[in-house]
């Protein structure tokens, strides 16, 4: 494999800003023309990978950017609550260990992705 | 806070008698290549195949004893076009900064070396294997060529040792050379040394002799045999060389060969059956109990001797040992000798099984003597081995201020978990008051809680060993815990300022804890006479960690006064204390580091006060709610200077550590309401990409251990967690550096200084 892609596919693995900005054309962060704020629309994009049972890098990403722009622990283990009843019990329950290890907690149960 | 190396650490040179309080006793005949017995065989198959070799950086030789692996190494490192560093490893260097010394000590033996770089502390905390490993590599590289040799590595048990040996097998530079011999497992990452191709093993089958070499052995100690009887012995021994030594001893004494009724390569039983049947009964039968029986000593003298055995003539004795190689000689003045190792290992296992109730006896009256004579060290040991926990106790409550002083952390944690697992602590309050003080300041909260709890059992009358009353401690405890707000610690640490021994190095301390409390209760220049106060008299008694707190503290003064010009005056005064000191790794260091980057941002010297924030980020993990008010302020300084940078996700993630410690200590009330008020300032600020200093606390606790060669799995396992958290936390730490992969994290946190200077 080229060392090019080597490097990009690495860097889209760590859910890094610059490489997806680069791909999508956008920023991965960015908020809309409505005024949602920082805190808020990080809180929305976490709901989003809950939803699509993302990989660990990209909660570790989204959790520690919702932090940076203020979010509390509490507001991020309600996200979870609140999407239990739409997108269901399995995802949150999978994205729970996740989110404690993103914001800190290590709940030490581990869910070992495949191809660690 | 806490005391400082002392008025000695001025002292610049590597006089290793003068590297620790000087009552340590520093076991010169470590350093030096252990005596040969006769003539002994040259082993020039094996050093033509390490020749063959090549420039291999690490030789690591593994076996059993008696198979002669020292005196490979010593004839392996003659060799060599190189000064040679000889340490043979003892129980003591199983603290990493004792370990640290005796090889700085073993290197300036060999070439001159730069003593202030191994000078600086260790606290727990800190990657200690990577900081060992860092700072023997460093010494290499500048001495030119060297080999440094550690002998008897199986003695090594600590896993920050062991890991700091791995470490320095990976960062040796190209013009050195590191041996290992070990009886055990050699303390190094073995298949990854083998991956590249950089390590030479030598096993008990390459030491095994063949016949010329056995009969060059036997020759040395004038026995000849035939070819098939010679043939016969090396089948049956399988060239074990100390089995063939022992052969030709027998041979010598009795006039006919006697090979054992068993093989017994490598076997410590069936050797001791050998040497009881073949050797001890042969010596007289005074001699040989002498001999058991001073085998449960490290070291050993005349009185020493006399002492433990109930004697009067010892002196003369070991001088006749001595004279047959029986014992080794550790001085020029025939006051100290030791056994042979290999042979004490036999004499102990013998006196175990001859008189197994004598041990403890043994041991007891020599901690009792030990103690008597100024080795209160060594006394500590005597009287663990003999089980007597009160004489422990004691002797601990009178050292390990001594020990911390001295940067001997690993010392002083050994000996506080020893009385703790036999719950003796509950039993000796003074004992217990010292711990909870002292793992307070090693960041060792939950520990410094419980001692705390079982000091304030304390009846009221009881004294320190130094005869002052316990109440001078039980006061400075609870102001480092501050359980009870700030007005608690101010009046705490009042206390401890007046009861505290005066002219001790912890009445500073006690007074800096007390002004913090007062400026902290906005009581700005009540704080600042006493901070000035504590500057002046911490210079006397020359305790730098407490002065450059202090002299950080007054900066915070000014500050507050808008008078920045002093403000970085006195930033760079507890700079360089901290430097003077050695003392960068601490915690406490992180307040001195923000003030710094304060000062400068305000000046317009971003790249300075970037670099001071990451060496405040860096000591992070450190502060904990152990000394809660100085970790609270501490981080709100940091927050302030993130702000400063426009740095609101590094203020975040500052502040998220204040409201961890705060949860736990709620009634510290200014600093609460400081921190909500910063939070409302962070509000308002944008927030930029996520950087360095955003990284959380369990993330810096992992970057050094990134610069290892640890796997994931194994720095789990030094961290407690799993492999997957190891995992997401690195990733985590890769994107805010902005980096892909592990090898760029290092570089780039050691470019942003995150890995210490």
């Amino acid at each position: 494999m080229k060392r090019e892609h080597q490097e990009l596919l690495r860097r889209l693995a760590l859910n890094d800003e610059g490489a997806l900005t680069a791909l999508l054309g956008t920023s991965l962060a960015a908020t809309g023309p409505g005024g949602l704020d920082a805190r808020t629309a990080a809180l929305v994009r976490l709901a989003a990978l809950v939803a699509l049972e993302s990989a660990s890098a990209s909660y570790q990403w989204c959790v520690a950017g919702a932090l940076a722009a203020g979010a509390t622990d509490d507001e991020v283990v309600d996200v979870l609550s609140v999407l239990a009843p739409v997108v269901g019990a399995p995802r949150v329950s999978s994205a729970a260990p996740e989110v404690a290890l993103a914001i800190g907690c290590d709940l030490g149960m581990p869910p070992e992705p495949s191809g660690a | 806070m806490g005391r400082a190396v002392g008025a000695e650490a001025g002292t610049r040179d590597l006089d290793p008698a003068r590297w620790f309080g000087s009552d340590v006793v520093f076991e010169e005949s470590k350093l030096r290549l252990p005596p040969t017995h006769g003539d002994p065989v040259v082993r020039s198959r094996l050093l033509a195949r390490l020749e063959e070799a090549g420039d291999v950086p690490v030789l690591a030789v593994a076996a059993p004893p008696g198979y002669g692996k020292t005196s490979l190494l010593r004839q392996w490192s003659a060799r060599a076009e190189a000064p040679v560093a000889w340490l043979s490893v003892g129980e003591e260097d199983n603290d990493p900064a004792v370990l640290l010394a005796y090889l700085a000590a073993a290197l300036a033996r060999a070439s001159p070396i730069d003593a202030a770089r191994f000078r600086r502390r260790m606290p727990p905390g800190t990657p200690v294997p990577v900081i060992v490993a860092q700072r023997v590599a460093a010494a290499l590289s500048s001495t030119g060529p060297v080999v440094l040799v550690i002998d008897g590595a199986e003695e090594l048990h600590n896993d920050q040792c062991r890991d700091a040996v791995a470490e320095l097998a990976f960062r040796l530079p190209p013009t050195a050379r590191l041996a290992v011999g070990s009886r055990g497992t050699p303390p190094l990452h073995a298949s990854r040394l083998r991956a590249r191709g950089a390590v030479t093993e030598v096993g008990p089958d390459d030491l095994a002799m063949d016949p010329t070499e056995a009969r060059a052995l036997l020759a040395g100690s004038g026995v000849a045999l035939p070819d098939d009887e010679l043939a016969e012995l090396v089948r049956h021994t399988e060239g074990w060389p100390v089995a063939l030594h022992l052969a030709a001893l027998a041979h010598r004494r009795q006039g006919r060969l006697r090979t054992p009724a068993a093989p017994f390569t490598g076997d410590d039983r069936l050797m001791a059956d050998y040497l009881r049947t073949e050797l001890l009964s042969h010596v007289p039968r005074g001699r040989s109990a002498f001999m058991i029986r001073t085998s449960v000593l490290d070291r050993l003298s005349g009185p020493l001797c006399d002492a433990v055995l109930g004697t009067r003539r010892a002196g003369r004795l070991l001088q006749e040992l001595a004279t047959d190689h029986l014992v080794v000689p550790l001085d020029n003045r025939g006051a100290w000798f030791r056994h042979h190792r290999l042979f004490r290992d036999l004499l102990r296992a013998e006196l175990a099984q001859r008189e197994p109730d004598l041990e403890p006896v043994l041991h007891a009256r020599a901690a009792r003597w030990c103690e008597a004579n100024g080795l209160p060290e060594a006394a500590i040991g005597h009287a663990q081995a003999a089980g007597d926990v009160d004489r422990v106790a004691r002797l601990v409550a009178g050292r390990a201020l001594v020990a911390y002083a001295d940067g001997r952390l690993g010392t002083v944690d050994r000996w506080f978990r020893w009385l703790d697992e036999r719950g003796a602590l509950a039993t000796h309050p003074p004992a217990a008051v010292l711990g909870a003080v002292l793992m307070a300041l090693m960041a060792q909260p939950a520990t410094a809680e419980r001692w705390a709890a079982l000091a304030e059992q304390a009846p009221a009358a009881t004294t320190m060993p130094d005869g002052t009353p316990i109440a001078g401690w039980l006061a400075l405890m609870r102001g480092l815990q501050c359980r009870g707000g700030l007005a608690q610690v101010r009046r705490d640490a009042g206390l401890a300022r007046v009861l505290l021994p005066p002219g001790s190095p912890w009445c500073v301390s006690a007074a800096v804890a007390e002004a913090t409390s007062w400026l902290l209760d906005a009581e700005p220049e009540r704080a600042d006479a006493l901070l000035a106060y504590a500057v002046a008299v911490g210079r006397d008694v020359g305790v730098g960690p407490a002065t450059a707190v202090a002299l950080a503290e007054r900066a915070i003064v000014a500050i507050a006064r808008d008078d920045w010009d002093d403000a970085e005056r006195l930033a760079g005064r507890a700079l360089a204390a901290v430097h003077d000191d050695h003392v960068g790794d601490h915690g406490w260091a992180a307040l001195v580091h923000a003030v710094v980057a304060r000062t400068a941002a305000h000046r317009g010297d971003v790249g300075r006060a970037r670099a001071s924030l990451a060496e405040g980020t860096r000591l992070r993990p450190q502060l904990t709610h152990a000394v809660a008010f100085l970790s609270v302020q501490t981080l709100l300084q940091l927050a302030r200077a993130c702000l400063a940078l426009a740095d609101a996700a590094g203020a975040r993630a500052v502040l998220r550590d204040a409201d961890d410690v705060l949860r736990l200590r709620p009634q510290l009330g200014s600093l609460r309401r400081e921190a909500d008020e910063l939070r409302a300032t962070v509000d308002t600020l944008q927030v930029g990409a996520l950087g360095a200093s955003s990284l959380t606390t369990a993330e810096l606790r992992l970057i050094p251990l990134l610069s290892t060669h640890l796997s994931f799995a194994e720095i789990g396992e030094r961290l407690f967690v799993s492999r997957h958290t190891v995992k997401t936390q690195a990733i985590s730490v890769y994107r805010k550096l902005g980096v892909s992969s592990r090898s760029e994290a290092v570089d780039r946190a050691q470019e942003l200084g995150l890995l210490g200077r």
